[in-house]
């Protein structure tokens, strides 16, 4: 059924990748020639090599044999093409962001593009990895990159933080995960998950040691999803670190986080049994104890959001509620539930990019990150106010909007199974959904109704205003195509064992 | 033999980790890293592991740990720093910790882990030369590039520390 | 194998028995009479002149992480280097070289080579930058003013 390609035969499937290591290579040789190092050229550059690697990842062939690339190294199925395209265009988003701006100096930009790059090649072998080994190494290599880039903020202290503690938690998360993978390899011999499956299929005891390993595992993947209680760094390092890449990390990390707990959970873990229900082979009760984590998520997220006044602060809280929601649609346990994961993660992009073009703009030119200095937005910038306000209540989730939607999916594909945990999870998600109202409500109200008496005007950015505005079109006017955006998200939805 | 040697290098590492942990002195702590590291290369060694052993000789003492020192060395008044050691939220790290503990023994006795006999081990160079151009080809040249950005990324970061510092001589 | 290590085990212990044995034997028959002559630090003979702990210049730790990087490389490298014999010859000694190997299809001498080759390019280029950048040269234009040069 599988079809095993070898070194050489895979590199065709592999170009994207391989692109974008010959672009990390020429954005750090760029700065070195006297005549070329300018930040226009860093620029045009980034979104150069970032829409070839967009072209090639979008025409990569469909395999109907799914073949596993590099001797089982990576997959080459739906899974991994959905978080690609996802991944790419956020990196996409996240350079166009950046184009302008000031919080990454001119002089930084190479590196900082040289990086961002490096951390997509990690991202890109995250969502296909098929390897304990391999799976390690990428998801070290999009954490290396983004402790590296909170680091880079010309608000030196903050930033300083931001990255310290990002490294720290980091990698004592990530040493709990590679400590887990050795209990499994312990046991299964193997680092493949394939191997580690068919081990877990046959025997299919509730040994004590594959919880304590899929535990550990968790830690590390809870960490990049900020799940509670491995949450802590969010806020500090959204606060401290460059507008552009917490906009990055709040879509892309998540999204990476998602793909690696999908791919492994669901490879390792699970049988699909019948009609798109998958079923634990340990005798454990995964779900129940996912639910717990995801309602706690939820809840903390949205408790911790209510006192913010930094607003980066408060999406950092308002992300972290939003990984409890899309944990709703992971313990549903069904093929469903994974393609309501996906379809969230897609409205989460515009939504979170859309609200964060905003947020950038007013960071990084004007200085301005407190809901205080966002009164009178309405007044001072009609188009940025209305950007941001449909994203926040997409973000809520009031329909008709792109969050909305997501959110109905999720919890549908919840509800379905009938499960007394995957309803009380989405009970508390609701229950969580009117507790949000409160604080995105907050920066509506200063945006709309605390009125200043005379309002500094902004400078106008066409980039930022622009990608504000074209990131909110789909947030505004997804329901019309809810349906066959869903079916696209259903077709690349499957994996190598579904 | 293997077994004197075992708990050895089993007690040299645990206890020179636990001076590392509880030492007030922060150079003292670095130093100690090395009877840690270098019985865990034996450790390695005593599983038939010779590269790794070598590795985690000449990566971790040889390198590892001058950059611990250099680190050590050129923070800001390290002498008054040295031995103020806050320890905060106490309670609930004990239990985060006891967890922790207990999961890890409870898993380690309770599992019936697949042991295998143990045969005079083999030099390990050439499998893992073939391995890392054959089977592991991938991990291997991305190994490169986890490298090369984090190069790139320890030399961006001290340099933004050296324009700082230019900046402001505080 | 073990054999081979043997020796080493055995040189590591006479050299730990070499240290440690003075400092245990001078330690009991010596006389203890601290002064604060004896006590102060040995400097080849010279006063100590301030205090021991002064801040390093931050360049020692880019030229460490240097080392680090391209020590790694190194280790990468040797395993290749001892098996890229075989792999020129074609691989009939690798299954004897290896044990059982499943997976050699398509790995002749050029190849091995090419994938050595892009692992050092990928490596130098992080060379060039930093090499280009000046942070292989000890003293630079660049600095200036007196408080750069503790």
């Amino acid at each position: 059924m599988l079809e095993l390609l070898d070194n050489m035969g895979s590199l065709k499937y592999f170009l994207a990748e391989l692109w974008l290591v010959l672009w990390i290579l020429v954005l750090l040789i760029q700065p070195l020639i006297p005549r070329w190092s300018s930040a226009k050229i860093s620029n045009c550059l980034a979104v150069l090599a970032l829409i070839g690697a967009a072209g090639l990842v979008l025409a990569l062939p469909v395999q109907d044999s799914r073949p596993t690339l590099f001797f089982g190294m990576l997959a080459l199925d739906g899974l991994s093409r959905f978080f690609k395209i996802l991944f790419v265009f956020s990196t996409l988003v996240t350079v166009l962001m950046n184009l302008r701006g000031q919080e990454v100096t001119d002089h930084q930009k190479p590196e900082f593009y040289a990086i961002l790059l490096g951390i997509l090649l990690g991202m890109f072998l995250t969502a296909a990895s098929m390897d304990l080994l391999m799976m390690y190494l990428s998801i070290e290599l999009f954490s290396l990159g983004s402790y590296i880039l909170a680091g880079f903020s010309k608000n030196e202290n903050r930033s300083d933080e931001a990255a310290m503690k990002f490294l720290l938690y980091g990698s004592l998360s990530t040493g709990a995960m590679l400590f887990g993978m050795t209990y499994l390899y312990g046991m299964t011999g193997s680092t493949q998950l394939l191997d580690i499956r068919e081990y877990l299929a046959a025997s299919g005891t509730g040994q004590t040691v594959f919880f304590v390993a899929f535990l550990l595992i968790f830690v590390g993947i809870g960490y990049k999803i900020s799940a509670v209680p491995f949450h802590f760094w969010a806020p500090d390092v959204y606060e401290g670190s460059p507008s552009v890449l917490v906009a990055f990390l709040s879509v892309a990390s998540k999204a990476a986080g998602f793909a690696a707990f999908i791919r492994l959970f669901y490879t390792t873990l699970l049988a699909n049994a019948s009609e798109g229900i998958w079923t634990p082979f340990v005798d454990f009760d995964w779900r129940a104890f996912v639910a717990l984590l995801a309602m706690a998520t939820m809840t903390f997220g949205n408790l911790g959001a209510f006192r913010q006044e930094n607003i980066k602060r408060l999406f950092a809280y308002s992300g972290i509620a939003h990984a409890g929601y899309i944990l709703v649609g992971a313990i549903a346990l069904t093929t469903a539930g994974v393609e309501s994961i996906l379809f969230y993660l897609l409205t989460y992009f515009f939504t979170n990019f859309a609200a964060f073009a905003v947020i950038v703009y007013l960071a990084d030119r004007h200085s301005m990150e407190t809901i205080e200095d966002y009164r009178d937005l309405g007044k001072r910038s009609p188009l940025l106010a209305l950007a941001l306000a449909f994203s926040l209540f997409s973000l809520i989730g009031v329909p008709p909007l792109a969050g909305f939607l997501g959110k109905w999916y999720l919890f549908a594909a919840a509800v379905q199974t009938l499960d007394p945990w995957c309803i009380a999870a989405v009970v508390v998600g609701l229950l969580n959904t009117v507790l949000s109202v409160y604080y995105y409500m907050r920066i509506i109200k200063a945006m709309y109704l605390d009125h200043l008496e005379a309002p500094p005007l902004l400078k106008p950015d066409s980039v930022l205003v622009g990608m504000a505005v074209v990131l909110s079109i789909p947030v505004v006017f997804m329901f019309f195509a809810a349906g066959s955006i869903y079916e696209w998200t259903r077709s690349l939805s499957y994996f190598l064992v579904s | 033999m293997f077994d004197f040697l075992f708990y050895l290098f089993a007690v040299i590492g645990v206890g020179a980790a636990l001076f590392v942990a509880f030492t007030p002195n922060v150079v003292h702590a670095a130093l100690a890293l090395v009877p840690t590291f270098g019985s865990l290369a034996g450790l390695y060694l005593l599983l038939g592991a010779d590269f790794i052993a070598v590795t985690q000789v000449a990566i971790y003492i040889g390198a590892i740990l001058v950059l611990m020192l250099f680190g050590i060395m050129y923070t800001h008044n390290i002498a008054r720093l040295s031995g103020e050691q806050v320890t905060m939220q106490v309670g609930a790290g004990l239990v985060v910790a006891l967890i922790t503990l207990f999961s890890l023994v409870a898993a380690v006795i309770s599992t019936d882990w697949p042991v295998r006999e143990l045969s005079e081990p083999q030099p390990t160079v050439r499998r893992l030369g073939v391995l890392f151009l054959t089977d592991y080809l991938l991990p291997f040249e991305i190994a490169s590039v986890l490298l090369l950005i984090a190069l790139v990324g320890a030399v961006v970061i001290s340099h933004s520390v050296q324009a700082g510092k230019s900046k402001d001589p505080s | 194998m073990y054999e081979q290590y043997a020796h080493v085990l055995i040189f590591g212990m006479i050299a730990t028995v070499i240290v440690v044995a003075p400092i245990v034997l001078f330690a009991l028959i010596r006389p203890v009479r601290p002064s604060s002559e004896k006590l102060s630090p040995y400097e080849c003979g010279e006063r100590p002149v301030g205090e021991p702990w002064v801040q390093f210049n931050i360049r020692y730790y880019v030229v460490c992480i240097i080392f680090i990087v391209f020590e790694v490389e190194v280790l990468f490298m040797l395993p290749w280097a001892v098996v890229f014999n075989a792999f020129r010859d074609g691989g009939q000694n690798l299954q004897a070289a290896a044990g059982e190997l499943k997976n050699l299809q398509g790995a002749t001498g050029l190849i091995v080579f090419l994938e050595m080759l892009i692992f050092l390019v990928v490596l130098a280029v992080g060379l060039a930058y930093v090499w280009a950048k000046g942070h292989l040269e000890w003293i630079r234009e660049t600095t200036k003013g007196p408080e750069l040069l503790d």
